[in-house]
């Protein structure tokens, strides 16, 4: 396999752009932009990843113990995550590379920050055992959690080993599963809630409607770490918006489209013969006609943001915020395991409140929703993660490149698989699958505040000045620091509670 | 789901009806949005309009054939929400839809080019 890229003697004439401490991108045609109105693409694959317990559970929760119109945090929340979106995508489009290789520019310290972060806050399985739960809830215990969620990361593991190109089908496992939650979850909504409950939430989203949209309450040690890490649930969690920027490179976005795509068993042996770039890729950008396919990517990764990502994520969790008020009007009981903050039994007062206005049927859709969330959230999670380490592996670890990308990707996800299987044994049988969750849900938000930071001063610093954002787009990742890194800080040093 | 059904334990005849009162008008209003599309008269905006309708008429048609005639809100406000589900809905529809349908095309051996447009060099 090729390592390094072209020869010595073409690199002494071509053009190349300088960026920070490690080696400058030479100049390369930018490639011809995509259709900008699609529907399959990596927007729709971090919506699949970002769709989840956040959005079905803990922002309904708080409208139930608040009211709707502390909804408006979440709006923040998820417009935030739409300008990071589309600044991770500016990096990636515009090098080739992934947003490690930009952290590694500032500094590679930073970078192996990152790396730590991911293997600390997403090696836990903790989404497939609680998505396993709601399996053994609804086969009335025939199917035990355990099990299940053994051979639900077993399954995970086969499917993103023995595939040809692992990008193409984790894209179309993440869309035909976001279909189904997408799809179940309008069925349920349609039965259970009322136009009365949606409009109460859709007042609630712009600060309007009943209660406080700034409770007192928050400002306590028991709700602050909880609105923080709610705040950072509000769309894709902890490091799922840097691993966009891996799919991006798969995909072919952008400069992207120059660097090989990571393959299974089934591909390995023609990728390896591929030679892949020690460093990215970037274009002309004096040359007007590059900077109109420029604007023609940008157009693109806008739908990609708005449409997808900002649209579909809205929607489902104004749904779920619909079901969760329907389901304490049909039954109190159910109201009181939400505002205790029991999770398990909560989801499953839920489906039974669902259940009891349709004759049984969308108690089961709600319990399977709630395993395909589990499932599909494991497996976006350990294609990404595995995908962020073996980049940062092979561009920086010393003598990595004796292995291909891909055989490092394939050795991430065994590994993590093995580990996880280990600690459901472990952990998970004494505790229940809710403390797994809860470990990841405990780090995500300081994390994504340490991205923000490292977005503007990537993209406001090491990119050309042609291709820099804008004021607002720097507004909007300084209020990401605020809310996440912020909010983590003055919640863990001043309050002294932690999420 | 009915083999989930039967594995917790639940008849799969108590909804029966219920179930098939929303599929058979949602896959009529599906037949028709494929054949729409085959013949390029729906646009991505259009198309969710089309599942808004579609699926508050469908929910519309369960409520009266199988329901207790009753409508939370009455027939406007019914209509509104659903059409509001009905989005969502459509969005998800759109999704499988295309995943599907590029499904067929491999399955069929179709060579026809990604619909991105894009090219790949590396």
């Amino acid at each position: 396999m090729g390592i390094s890229d072209e020869p010595v003697v073409a690199e002494a004439e071509e053009r190349t752009v300088p960026m920070g401490r490690e080696a400058p991108l030479p100049i390369r045609p930018l490639p011809k932009p995509f259709n900008p109105v699609h529907l399959i693409g990596p927007g729709i694959a971090l919506t699949a990843l970002g769709v989840g317990l956040g959005e079905t559970y803990q922002w309904p929760r708080l409208v139930i113990v608040f009211g709707p119109s502390v909804r408006w945090l979440f709006l923040l929340g998820v417009t935030v995550q739409l300008v990071v979106m589309i600044e991770m995508a500016r990096y990636s489009m515009a090098t080739g590379e992934s947003i490690f290789f930009g952290a590694a520019r500032i500094w590679r310290p930073v970078m192996w920050f990152f790396f730590a972060c991911a293997l600390f806050i997403y090696i836990w399985p903790g989404h497939m055992a609680v998505g396993a739960q709601s399996i053994e809830n609804l086969t009335n215990g025939r199917l035990g959690w355990y099990p299940v969620a053994v051979v639900g990361l077993l399954l995970v593991g086969v499917v993103l080993t023995i595939v040809k190109y692992v990008y193409s089908v984790v894209e179309m496992v993440l869309t035909v599963f976001v279909s189904i939650l997408v799809i179940g979850s309008a069925i349920i909504a349609s039965m259970v809630g009322s136009w009365g409950d949606l409009w109460d939430t859709l007042q609630g989203t712009v600060a309007l409607g009943g209660g406080s949209p700034l409770p007192s309450d928050w400002f306590t040690d028991t709700w602050f770490p909880i609105v923080v890490g709610a705040v950072a649930f509000a769309g894709p969690s902890g490091m799922q918006q840097m691993w966009y920027t891996l799919w991006l490179r798969d995909k072919g976005a952008g400069m992207g489209s120059y660097v090989p795509r990571i393959a299974g068993l089934r591909g390995l042996r023609d990728v390896e013969k591929e030679t892949i770039p020690a460093r990215g890729y970037t274009f002309d950008v004096d040359d007007e006609e590059e900077m109109a396919k420029w604007q023609g990517w940008r157009r693109w990764n806008f739908f990609d943001a708005g449409v997808l990502f900002w649209g579909i994520t809205m929607l489902t969790t104004i749904i779920f915020t619909v079901m969760a008020i329907s389901a304490t009007r049909i039954s109190p009981q159910t109201a009181t395991l939400i505002q205790e903050g029991e999770r398990e039994a909560a989801l499953d007062g839920m489906a039974a409140a669902f259940g009891s206005v349709s004759a049984g049927w969308t108690k089961t859709v709600f319990l399977l929703l709630i395993g395909v969330i589990g499932w599909k959230q494991s497996f976006g999670l350990f294609d990404a993660l595995s995908r962020g380490q073996a980049d940062m592996t092979y561009y920086f670890a010393p003598k990595a490149r004796r292995w291909s990308m891909s055989r490092h990707y394939m050795f991430f996800v065994w590994f993590i698989i093995l580990f996880g299987i280990a600690t459901l044994s472990w952990i998970g049988t004494e505790d229940g699958p809710g403390a797994i969750l809860d470990i990841l849900a405990f780090l995500s938000a300081a994390v994504m505040g340490a991205y923000c930071l490292l977005l503007l001063f990537v993209n406001n610093r090491l990119l050309p000045q042609k291709l820099r954002p804008g004021l607002i787009s720097n507004i909007a990742l300084g209020i990401g620091v605020l809310l996440y890194l912020g909010g983590t800080l003055w919640s863990w040093l001043v309050m002294g509670a932690l999420p | 789901m009915a083999l989930l059904v039967t594995i917790a334990g639940e008849g799969a005849s108590s909804f029966t009806a219920a179930i098939l009162a929303l599929t058979i008008p949602l896959l009529g209003a599906g037949l028709l949005f494929g054949w729409l599309t085959d013949n390029d008269r729906l646009t991505f905006g259009r198309a969710l309009l089309y599942w808004a309708a579609a699926f508050a008429v469908s929910r519309l048609t369960q409520e009266l054939l199988v329901g207790n005639r009753q409508l939370k809100d009455g027939l406007i406000g019914f209509l509104l929400y659903q059409g509001f589900v009905g989005v969502l809905f459509g969005l998800g529809f759109l999704l499988l839809y295309q995943q599907v349908l590029a499904g067929l095309r491999k399955v069929l051996g179709d060579r026809a080019p990604d619909p991105d447009g894009g090219e790949r060099r590396g």
